[in-house]
């Protein structure tokens, strides 16, 4: 049996909201976007891949933007080898899903049915099994599945699914599912999160997590899986395709200077990243973010700045005061003790630094440039 | 501090003096005196012109209202002692514009300036006071005897009822608040709901995205239904025209045919008919109609009748050969009778002979004449014999019949030609309504109509399709829109938490607000109440003071307080009067007492309560020094 390359990738969720940019960023990123598609054709190009296995998700839903159905086409085209498609739960296959309204090329298969079958691929030596989502739910497609060995050709599987969540309501995988499969491997979409190569009795699988973060819940270097199958041997390698990814950094900033400190605390090249920097430690006034955000705006692609710093111990101090400061405080004291969770106490803290700078003549503790 | 002696260049004061002692000081004047415009003096000295005061209707700011009637520079002197010391203030005026900004202040008879003491804290560090509270408090003015709230008044309040430090005001930084407060939402204005705005437009743009997408699927679904219709339709036009035209080509073949077949006969007959008539224009008689031939028959007849029947010459030659022979006769009987009536009887025989011998020549001319005659008509008929005319006539007319024959023929030939031309020209028309597929009522231009109204209906949903994509389009970028969407919906949350924190934070600096004022307001009500009690004689024992110093007084027999506005004038006067002297005694720093200065405060009570508010300032007097200017001279004054 020979040795095959398999590109496998799933969850690109093309056209879902990009967290945190303005208009006039996301306008950049939909432009991205197409690149994105276009680094997945290279790839497999460059891998000389024998296969590729997009597992569910491609489109984040029904409603495609034209230029993304367009950009995908151009994609696919260049894929120098048959690409198998399995519908998700974002991108399930109806009478008006874009799989049916694209003009695909030949080298594209999408499955387009709810239960688990085969198409050869003799080129590759391979029967690739799939199934689609017809719905945005779907039920356990692989449970009793079994697919017939023969030999000398691979069993390969492209599926979207949840693996280890048994109430799942989006075709539930276990690994006993898995195992009992007759699959060599199994190309899973699903999880936004990369699961690495993993092996349930002969069976291989991975699922690859989202190729690109939208938000700053798929943070950090996001891939796409490049698996080679040699007989029963396996051996995956990630690439990373996305031109941008989402990060979160957390600094406490109690008695330093939060610029200084942001500055030390970043790797040195930052700029096609976008950032949510949460400042947090105690501050007698809240930092300026404001000025924050002006000195470190163009270290980055976009930045989100957030204060969740807490008041110093000295100023509720001054709560004990027979003043109408201390009895301010002593007020907001009483609550901050009461206060039922982290959001309330917080609310309260920046109530507290509004109080204190409308009684000290300060600024805002805010300022906005909104219109 | 007290204060001793004023000197004035200032308004109607024109270096106008006026000495003051410790206790009380009344200054009885009458009205235009110059009463109001000492009291405005003092505070001028004490506290400079306020350059920030603007015109207002029916108010002038005092740099205005107060420049020296003599035109002279406004500026005056105070002499005070303060903490054990003489001192004279001195303010001059350098510029119009800025009238007593110059100032100076010198330990009395020296020139020895007094340090720290300037034109802008001279008032605060003699009274202890600010302008602001000096004004709520220590000095009324006519008509002003009310109190009114200040951010510096509420800095006293709040140093005497609690502990910390003078610096915080709850209206002010209240009004911080809510400005903060109010960018964010005051109403329909502000950052929320600016963003609510964006973030609705923006919501309603996508609604109408998914609104239009799901129209345009749904057109898309149509069309493609449509166009299948319009492929099967043309199809079926294709073959349907085919068809149509076969049929139409092949009955114009047959037509054509019989048409031409038509016309050969036709010609056949017009051949047939020209060489009857050629026969019969060779005829002897030619072209000539039946009528005149026949009438010409007949003349020739009678003519050939008439000239076989004339009379022989030879008949008529006979007479005169008798008549010569008789005159012969007669002449020779004559000759030999000699007598005459033979020779007249040969003579008339002579001219009968004569006579008919003419006669005789005449029937033989006639004769040779008819003769000729007869020859020219026979010649004309190409026969010898007239017998020969009826043979003639009967061919002839075997000719004309030959023409009605081949003119029959002609007509039938040319009738059918006709019709078949006709039939032609029906199969044209027709065929031109058959193969007009786009009107008539074949099966072709029916199908043709349906396919065109299908091509409608696919060219008005592409272009319905295109009018929504375009629309889509000029919408806007839904993945873009949705970031944009999510970004603002972070911010409004971002805002809503600071509104929310302010809103709080304003609450609980309104509770910590009241609870100082509800320390000082019992104090101050308290001591009102006492002071209302001695100006009243004991009548109104109770003064209620709320925190923006709105007052209520009660009597002994009421059993709830009265608000201001059920008072008289004189006891609305005393009311406050007495909230005002509580003020002073609260509110003034301890230490150094700030004089006091009423002006006209009660002009409005009566004698009695006069006096007795007299008593109750010189009771106070004893404590502080009080100016007390007057149009009235008080009744317990007169008295004393």
């Amino acid at each position: 049996m020979r040795s095959i390359r398999i590109i496998h990738a799933a969850d690109l969720h093309l056209d879902s909201p990009f967290q945190a940019l303005s208009a006039a960023k996301a306008s950049v990123r939909r432009e991205e976007q197409g690149e994105l598609l276009a680094a997945l054709g290279a790839l497999a190009a460059d891998e000389s891949a024998d296969l590729m296995l997009l597992s569910g998700d491609l489109l984040d839903s029904g409603n495609t933007y034209y230029e993304t159905g367009e950009a995908l086409l151009r994609s696919l085209a260049s894929v120098p080898c048959p690409v198998f498609i399995a519908p998700g739960s974002h991108d399930c296959w109806t009478e008006r899903s874009p799989w049916v309204r694209l003009d695909l090329p030949e080298n594209v298969h999408v499955f387009h049915e709810n239960a688990v079958h085969f198409v050869s691929v003799p080129s590759a030596d391979a029967r690739v099994y799939g199934a689609a989502f017809t719905d945005r739910n779907a039920p356990a497609l692989l449970r009793g599945f079994h697919a017939e060995r023969r030999a000398g050709v691979y069993n390969l599987l492209c599926l979207h699914g949840e693996v280890g969540n048994p109430d799942s309501l989006c075709n539930p995988i276990s690994s006993e599912d898995l195992a009992a499969s007759g699959i060599d491997y199994a190309a899973l979409g699903g999880m936004h999160s990369s699961s690495g190569l993993q092996r349930s009795g002969n069976t291989w699988y991975a699922w690859p997590g989202c190729a690109e973060g939208h938000g700053f819940d798929e943070c950090g270097e996001k891939t796409v899986n490049i698996v080679e199958l040699d007989g029963e041997d396996a051996r995956l390698r990630t690439a990373c395709i996305a031109s941008r990814r989402y990060e979160t950094l957390e600094l406490d900033i109690s008695d330093r200077d939060p610029l200084l400190l942001i500055h030390t605390s970043l790797p040195d090249d930052t700029v096609r990243d976008i950032y949510r920097i949460t400042l947090t430690g105690e501050a007698e006034s809240a930092p300026d973010l404001r000025k924050l955000h002006q000195n470190l705006d163009e270290m980055f692609f976009a930045l989100e700045l957030r204060d969740k710093t807490l008041l110093r111990r000295d100023i509720w101090d001054s709560a004990a005061e027979d003043s109408l400061r201390g009895l301010f405080l002593r007020r907001l004291r009483a609550r901050f003790d009461a206060a039922r969770d982290d959001s309330e106490r917080d609310r309260i803290v920046q109530a507290a630094r509004w109080g204190l700078a409308a009684l000290d003549n300060a600024g805002e503790v805010c300022v906005h440039d909104h219109p | 501090m007290i204060i001793r002696k004023l000197q004035a260049s200032f308004g109607k004061l024109q270096n106008d003096s006026l000495r003051l002692h410790d206790g009380l000081n009344v200054i009885y004047a009458p009205n235009e005196s110059g009463k109001s415009t000492w009291c405005a003096f003092i505070r001028a000295m004490l506290y400079g012109l306020d350059g920030s005061e603007h015109a207002k209707a029916g108010s002038l700011p005092d740099r205005q209202r107060y420049a020296p009637w003599s035109g002279a520079p406004m500026e005056g002197s105070m002499d005070v002692k303060a903490d054990g010391f003489d001192i004279t203030l001195q303010r001059t005026t350098v510029s119009r514009s800025t009238p007593m900004r110059e100032f100076s202040a010198v330990y009395a008879g020296t020139n020895r300036p007094v340090e720290g003491m300037t034109g802008s804290n001279c008032g605060e560090l003699l009274t202890g006071v600010s302008r602001e509270v000096f004004r709520r408090s220590a000095f009324i003015e006519q008509g002003g005897v009310a109190v009114t709230g200040s951010p510096e008044l509420e800095k006293r309040i709040q140093a005497i009822v609690a502990s910390g430090d003078e610096q915080t005001s709850f209206s002010e930084a209240d009004a911080r608040l809510k400005a903060w407060q109010h960018t964010r939402r005051r109403q329909q204005k502000g950052l929320l709901p600016a963003l609510e705005s964006e973030i609705g437009e923006i919501r309603q743009r996508l609604s109408e995205m998914d609104s239009s997408v799901d129209a345009a699927h749904e057109l898309e679904e149509k069309l493609e239904a449509a166009s299948k219709d319009c492929s099967a339709l043309e199809e079926q036009v294709t073959e349907a025209r085919r068809h149509q035209r076969a049929e139409a080509m092949r009955r114009l073949r047959d037509g054509r045919a019989l048409v031409q077949a038509r016309s050969e006969d036709h010609d056949a007959a017009l051949l047939a008919l020209s060489q009857s008539r050629d026969a019969l224009r060779r005829n002897e008689f030619g072209n000539r109609s039946r009528e005149e031939l026949e009438e010409e028959v007949r003349q020739d007849r009678e003519a050939l009748a008439e000239a076989g029947s004339e009379s022989r010459p030879a008949l008529a030659l006979l007479p005169a050969i008798a008549s010569s022979v008789l005159a012969v006769v007669l002449a020779a009987f004559y000759g030999m009778t000699n007598r005459f009536p033979l020779i007249l009887a040969a003579g008339l025989c002579c001219l009968g002979a004569v006579i008919f011998f003419l006669r005789y020549s005449r029937s033989l001319q006639d004769q040779r004449e008819s003769k000729a005659g007869r020859e020219q008509i026979l010649r004309k008929y190409g026969i010898s014999v007239p017998e020969d005319l009826d043979r003639i006539l009967k061919d002839r007319e075997a000719l004309e019949a030959g023409i009605a024959r081949a003119e029959e023929a002609e007509r039938l030939s040319r009738e059918q030609l006709d019709r078949a031309q006709g039939a032609l020209h029906r199969l044209e028309e027709e065929a031109v309504n058959e193969l007009d597929f786009t009107g008539g009522d074949s099966e072709a231009a029916r199908l043709n109509r349906l396919l065109q109204q299908k091509r409608g209906e696919v060219s008005d949903l592409t272009a319905h399709i295109s009018s929504i994509s375009g629309r889509l389009s000029a919408m806007g970028d839904p993945m873009v829109l949705t970031s944009s969407l999510e970004a603002l919906r972070s911010e409004h949350e971002t805002v809503q938490d600071e509104f929310d924190a302010i809103t709080l934070a304003e609450e609980l600096l309104r509770e910590a607000d009241s609870e100082i004022q509800s320390r000082f307001s019992p104090m101050l009500g308290t001591l009102a109440a006492q002071y209302m009690s001695e100006m009243t004689g004991g009548r109104y024992e109770d003064v209620l003071i709320g925190q923006d110093f709105s007052a209520r007084t009660r009597t002994k027999d009421d059993t709830v307080a009265r608000d201001a506005e059920y008072l008289s004038a004189g006891t609305l006067d005393l009311m406050y009067l007495a909230v005002r002297l509580a003020v002073c005694e609260l509110a003034l720093p301890e230490g150094e007492p700030c004089p006091l200065i009423l002006d006209d405060a009660l002009v409005n009570l009566d004698e009695t309560r006069e006096a007795q508010a007299m008593k109750l300032l010189r009771k106070l007097a004893l404590k502080r020094q009080i100016v007390l200017f007057t149009c009235r001279r008080p009744a317990g004054w007169l008295a004393e």
